[in-house]
């Protein structure tokens, strides 16, 4: 179906092949959804459920996830942690709600971004572009990068603390290396999401603080007193220098 | 709605507290006061007649025997006077044959009063007077002896003056440690009576500002539980009413934004095939995607507004180039109308998403009701920013002007809203999001037609 209409674009920047899974209950929201992604000439999966949705991803692992926050039975926050458990695979989840508190404890759970309802075509599949771009474009090639007792690797793509392996998703590895590439410089948070989030929409600092955050409780030794990814009170977030 | 504790509720709190202070000093006062006077009074009585008898015994018994000795001649009257017997401050004189013999102290019988002296020597009769003699008081009894003398005996009340009025100031001091102890048991009992009213008006005036979480403490005095218990209930079914409330507007449209989602995508599906479609199918399909538009921005205006009615609106300031936000938005909605700005920096602390909303709300206005944005202006000073957008649409009518940043205003939008897409709440959530921030929005008259829509912000810097 993805290839009875002209959508050339689509082929250009190696999207076919992608395949995306929609965790999503609402049947018919679940069916508009496959059509808008097949337009864009991804390959779709889609399970109504969470549980559906993981047995389903491990027997053909997706290229990113798109998660619906509202689920029966085990919830969208569930599955996002069950997900981030077994893969670092793009995760975008989908509230009903701005309430900033759902949003950020959906990005806590391990969402890299997020959507809300009733979300544009474009939103979602610029989202989804950039996140699968942000996971082909891979490390750097920028040397080794060492902050506190923290080694950042752009090349291997591996953190180390103290010489043991953390596992970050792409998102932490991209944010991490732009803000400890440039020790001491200020980013403001529209920077960051035009950096390492690959577009910029304006009013979501909510997206990089709960990223900031996730990068804390996974490098601090106290995240609730960080010493490595400095919060500018008022400006953005720095990395000591 | 009034808030206890505002200057006429104060004033009035103010005076029923002095009211009850004064009342406890009066009470304070008048008790005591009276209370020493007939102490006073008691002792003054007791003192005197005590004095005056044992000075009337002590007279007598002299008088008895000067009578013995004036009876039996030869009369050695200075000896006999100072062998007197007398109390300290006591003064002797005799009246024998016509003349007069006294203790050195004593004046003559010209310090004597007159009636007195005509009693006791004239009538013959025994008597006693109280008079001052000099600058001090003193009580005089006399007594007839032998037949045509007499016999007085002067005794100072000095002494006895000086007790009773250190007596009387000891009372009055009393009377006024008593008044100032009232005055502070008033003060006192005020404050603790009045306690409770000050938490009740605590408690109201925290749920007046959407602390609806504020509560009477229930446990206190057994006369208050009843209050208490009543006020809380009070505030519990209003609690419930107000969320209730709230909360259905929010209900609501989350419940619209699952099939506003399906809907959404379906027309992006359908508008992708727009031209397998004929000119009246391409129409019905505009038309389907512009409703679709108004309906699921009527939707996020009614859960943004939802919010201000549950007073769970919380302002989240960052710091915000306010200018480059400004040419965003115009940009996004196609009016390419330079930004004048004014200031050196225009970045200010700021709630981007409800800045950004209202600034699209109002170029949103412009763009549909008055054909397009045609000046843009940014003035960011010590005092104050100000947002301008300008347009030349036919304007709004002075009578207008205040009620267009109501919910669902009619007024001048109604006959345009045939246009396309409404404004229904997009102006009054401009006025919920800038107010949130501490400003203010008006509108006004731009020349020669068209209004000029300004948003006005304190200036808080980063």
């Amino acid at each position: 179906m993805a290839v009875t209409h002209p959508l050339v674009s689509a082929w250009d920047d190696g999207r076919m092949g992608s395949r995306i899974l929609v965790i999503e209950d609402d049947d018919r929201i679940r069916e508009t959804t496959r059509l808008l992604l097949e337009d864009e000439g991804y390959e779709v999966d889609d399970a109504a459920s969470a549980e559906d949705g993981i047995a389903r991803f491990d027997l053909r692992p997706a290229a990113c996830v798109i998660v619906d926050l509202m689920l029966p039975g085990m919830d969208g926050f569930e599955c996002c942690r069950l997900l981030r458990r077994r893969s670092d695979v793009p995760i975008v989840v989908v509230t009903a709600k701005t309430d900033t508190h759902d949003v950020v404890a959906g990005l806590e759970a391990g969402a890299d971004d997020y959507v809300t309802k009733p979300f544009h075509a474009k939103e979602l599949t610029a989202r989804i572009r950039a996140l699968l771009r942000r996971a082909r474009t891979g490390p750097h090639s920028a040397p080794l990068i060492r902050v506190g007792d923290v080694e950042v690797s752009p090349a291997e793509g591996e953190v180390r603390k103290r010489g043991e392996a953390v596992a970050l998703t792409k998102t932490e590895f991209r944010l991490l290396c732009e803000l400890a590439g440039h020790p001491g410089q200020v980013f403001s948070r529209e920077l960051l999401l035009d950096t390492v989030w690959g577009y910029s929409y304006a009013g979501d600092g909510k997206l990089v603080d709960t990223h900031v955050h996730r990068l804390r409780a996974k490098l601090e030794d106290d995240p609730a007193n960080p010493k490595l990814v400095l919060t500018v009170r008022g400006l953005g977030y720095k990395v000591s220098a | 709605m009034t808030v206890p504790g505002d200057s006429g509720a104060g004033s009035r709190r103010r005076r029923l507290r002095f009211r009850v202070m004064a009342a406890f000093a009066v009470g304070g006062l008048v008790v005591s006061a009276s209370l020493s006077a007939l102490s006073y009074v008691l002792s003054r009585t007791y003192l005197l007649d005590q004095r005056q008898s044992s000075a009337v015994h002590e007279a007598e018994a002299n008088a008895a025997l000067v009578d013995a000795v004036l009876r039996s001649p030869p009369v050695d009257l200075r000896r006999l006077v100072s062998s007197l017997q007398r109390s300290s401050g006591a003064e002797s004189v005799v009246l024998y044959g016509g003349r007069w013999y006294g203790t050195s102290a004593v004046g003559g019988p010209d310090a004597l009063p007159s009636a007195l002296r005509a009693e006791v020597v004239d009538q013959r009769r025994a008597a006693r007077q109280i008079y001052p003699q000099g600058s001090q008081p003193v009580l005089t009894i006399g007594f007839p002896v032998s037949g045509v003398d007499a016999y007085f005996q002067i005794t100072n009340l000095n002494d006895l003056v000086r007790t009773l009025r250190i007596l009387r100031d000891t009372l009055a001091a009393g009377s006024l440690v008593a008044f100032l102890l009232s005055l502070a048991i008033g003060a006192w009992a005020t404050r603790r009576v009045l306690r409770p009213l000050r938490d009740i008006g605590q408690a109201a005036a925290a749920i007046s500002s959407g602390e609806l979480a504020a509560r009477l403490d229930p446990s206190g005095d057994e006369e208050l539980v009843e209050l208490a218990t009543g006020f809380n209930t009070m505030v519990d079914s209003l609690q419930a009413r107000i969320e209730r409330d709230a909360r259905f507007a929010s209900d609501v449209s989350h419940e619209l934004r699952s099939p506003l989602t399906t809907l959404r995508s379906a027309v992006e599906v359908m508008a992708r095939r727009g031209d397998s479609l004929d000119g009246r199918g391409r129409r019905a399909l505009e038309l389907l995607s512009d409703e679709v538009n108004r309906f699921e921005q009527l939707v996020e205006d009614l859960l943004e507004i939802s919010r201000y009615d549950a007073g769970v609106a919380r302002l989240e300031l960052e710091a915000v180039d306010v200018a480059a936000l400004f040419k965003g938005l115009l940009a996004e909605a196609d009016q390419e109308v330079p930004v004048v700005t004014d200031g050196d920096t225009t970045t200010i602390l700021a709630d981007r998403r409800r800045l950004e909303q209202a600034l699209r709300n109002l170029i949103r206005n412009a763009v549909v009701h008055a054909g397009g944005v045609t000046a843009a202006r940014v003035e960011v000073g010590e005092h104050g920013t100000v947002l301008v957008v300008e347009d030349r649409g036919p304007g709004i009518a002075p009578a207008d002007r205040t009620t267009v940043f109501e919910r669902f205003a009619r007024g001048a939008a109604a006959g345009r809203r045939s246009s396309g897409v409404g404004v229904g709440l997009g102006l009054a959530l401009v006025a919920e999001h800038v107010g949130l921030q501490g400003g203010s929005v008006g509108v006004e008259e731009a020349r020669p037609h068209g209004c000029r829509f300004v948003i006005r912000l304190p200036t808080r810097r980063p």
